[in-house]
């Protein structure tokens, strides 16, 4: 792949260009949350449901028991971003490591892991993420275990894959015959060549873990003691005939924050591929 | 379609041969799946702190210790774990999916009661969800390249960022509060002794927007499929032998195109089954519909670990079933396919 065409192409997708700014900015804002809003997001700091633009010193206005929903919006930032890379490098982790031994070592081995990962995508994810975090108590990184436990199966897929079909080629064979061990053929050689579709799948799976983690924040599994969009959009439900903004806001947040990542993600893969893109 | 009622009943009988052949070899791939399904809810349930007989003794406000001991004794809990393993993996076996805690029933009765309402939601939003992405995946593919294309494209990639409980939360606050045209929450109205069809317009009329909420996003995918699935199948021979012949646009995009992109889609149902079944939890629990959605969050919410582990089971098996279902549908719409 050559490197400056492929920066060329992801520069040219307006649709990419977008993605990267918005979720520029997400980051931005989660990373300076505590410079720009100091105090626990979480301490009641006005009158109960201002409305947006009502008060010059609460821009989005406040929830039902008077806290600031910027605070709140900026410091949920830093928990969704956080489950989404970190459930997403773990699930993509575990993918690759399920996948590469099967896929290398094939046989009862691959049967084996084979089964496992039908299991993992036999049983409904986001059930079985209930009961992972029901077990481990909720929270944030048990979330984010739970969510990388229930999202490893595609990685694992496609590593498999992947390492199936570039076994047969002649430098895997070199390095057998070099005497390499097998950790080195497959962490070394092999690897490196499987990458650029386990992480085109990245993106999606980053885009997913948000998306599970706000479902999972709302019913209330996360930390209580943290803001999470989730739990704004719980907590705006008690009000929503009278003030609709408090539960619109945060979910706006997180429309946009995952729109931008599958943009990015997108972008990336046509980037890869110029010829199977979009027609 | 059939030349003869002889040429029928053979193929007919053809069909059932490989439907049997069919069966019988998934359900051999499905037989492991199961038995790990269990061994990992055997291992959540070991890992959880406290057993069963804890949750019991915490629901009944405490107990004495000696009968607690005798509890743990008929439960088979004082037994090595292997022992209890197998124990475990008998009951289920026999669908003894035990008691739950929170709610005094048999596991499995609680779940079968609750499983038609989280069935209707996953036919109504299957079929919402197919149909819709279907006809706008046609569309989009046959104006490829068009702003109309562009702009389906960009709307699906939108709908697929939204989370579908604060769509339903918005739907409600347009339709149920604002405009008031359809209901709040529930599956019926309550103690509304409606039957027959103003009964079953009454359910619809529930079913309507958690159906939008839960299924927006597989409109979202099913539309990129079939709008890939198109393109690809009018890029091959037999379109251009068809267009060759002086077919209409329309003919070839609806009796040669259409019907062949539809295929690998029927595919996807089961696999996007498990995921749907996930997402009814959610849906459930925003528009407070009794289905085993809501009931596995009811569980959550109770500490019912238990009835939870029951569901995710019952949800496997599910799951097993309608892709096993999906599979003998696509074995009798394409004749080629030798059970893969």
């Amino acid at each position: 792949m050559n490197q400056r065409s492929f920066r060329e192409r992801f520069s040219t997708n307006n649709g990419a260009l977008a993605g990267l700014t918005i979720l520029s900015l997400v980051v931005l804002a989660a990373l300076a949350a505590p410079l720009l809003f100091p105090g626990d997001p979480l301490d009641i700091v006005g009158r109960p449901l201002t409305e947006p633009f009502e008060d010059w010193r609460f821009p989005l206005g406040t929830d039902r028991l008077g806290r600031d929903m910027l605070a709140g919006l900026v410091h949920g930032a830093r928990a969704s971003l956080f489950v989404g890379l970190v459930a997403a490098g773990g699930a993509i982790l575990i993918g690759i490591l399920v996948g590469a031994v099967a896929g290398y070592f094939g046989g009862w081995i691959d049967e084996a892991l084979m089964r496992l990962t039908e299991t993992f995508q036999t049983v409904p994810g986001f059930i079985l993420a209930l009961a992972l975090v029901a077990v481990m108590g909720p929270g944030v990184v048990s979330v984010a275990i739970a969510i990388a436990l229930v999202s490893w199966t595609g990685p694992a897929r496609i590593t498999r894959a992947e390492f199936l079909s570039l076994k047969q080629r002649e430098f895997v064979s070199a390095s057998r015959v070099l005497g390499q061990g097998h950790g080195h053929i497959i962490f070394r050689e092999i690897l490196p060549n499987a990458l650029a579709p386990i992480i085109v799948l990245g993106s999606v799976i980053v885009a997913a873990a948000i998306l599970i983690e706000s479902a999972l924040s709302y019913l209330g599994l996360s930390d209580p003691n943290r803001a999470t969009w989730g739990q704004m959009i719980a907590g705006g439900r008690a009000v929503f005939r009278s003030a609709w903004y408090v539960s619109a806001i945060p979910g706006f947040a997180i429309l946009l924050t995952v729109l931008a990542v599958s943009l990015v993600g997108e972008g990336l893969t046509d980037a890869a591929n110029p010829r199977t893109g979009r027609r | 379609m059939s030349a003869s009622p002889d040429r029928d009943a053979r193929a007919a009988g053809f069909f059932a041969g490989r439907a049997a052949v069919l069966l019988r070899r998934r359900l051999a791939q499905a037989l492991p799946v199961i038995l790990l399904v269990l061994v990992g809810n055997f291992l959540l349930l070991k890992l959880a702190p406290g057993d069963v007989i804890d949750a019991y003794v915490a629901a009944a406000g405490g107990g004495d210790r000696a009968f607690v001991a005798q509890l743990r004794a008929e439960y088979g809990l004082d037994q090595p774990v292997i022992v209890q393993l197998g124990l475990y993996l008998w009951k289920a076996v026999r669908l003894d999916l035990g008691q739950s805690v929170l709610l005094g029933q048999p596991v499995l009765s609680l779940i079968l009661e609750r499983l038609p309402n989280t069935l209707m939601l996953m036919m109504s939003s299957i079929g919402f969800a197919f149909g819709l992405g279907v006809l706008l995946g046609v569309a989009a593919a046959r104006r490829a390249g068009r702003p109309e294309d562009t702009a389906i494209i960009t709307l699906g990639l939108i709908v697929y960022a939204t989370p579908g409980f604060w769509l339903g939360l918005m739907l409600i606050v347009i339709f149920s509060v604002r405009l008031a045209w359809l209901p709040l929450s529930g599956i019926e109205t309550i103690a509304s002794s409606l039957t027959g069809w103003e009964r079953v317009l009454d359910i619809a009329r529930h079913l309507v927007l958690p159906t939008a909420s839960l299924a927006l996003v597989y409109v979202a995918i099913y539309m990129r499929l079939m709008r890939a699935g198109m393109l690809e199948v009018f890029g091959l021979d037999f379109i251009r032998t068809a267009r060759a012949k002086g077919l209409s646009d329309d003919r070839i995009a609806y009796r040669h195109v259409l019907p062949n992109a539809i295929l690998p889609m029927v595919t996807m149902l089961g696999l996007q089954f498990g995921t749907l079944l996930g997402g009814s939890v959610v849906i459930e629990s925003v528009f407070s519909i009794p289905g085993i959605g809501r009931l596995a969050y009811e569980a959550v919410v109770g500490r019912d670990l238990n009835l939870l582990l029951g569901i995710v089971f019952m949800s496997a098996l599910l799951v097993i079933a309608v892709n096993l279902i999906v599979d003998l549908l696509y074995a009798h719409l394409d004749p080629r396919i030798e059970s893969a």
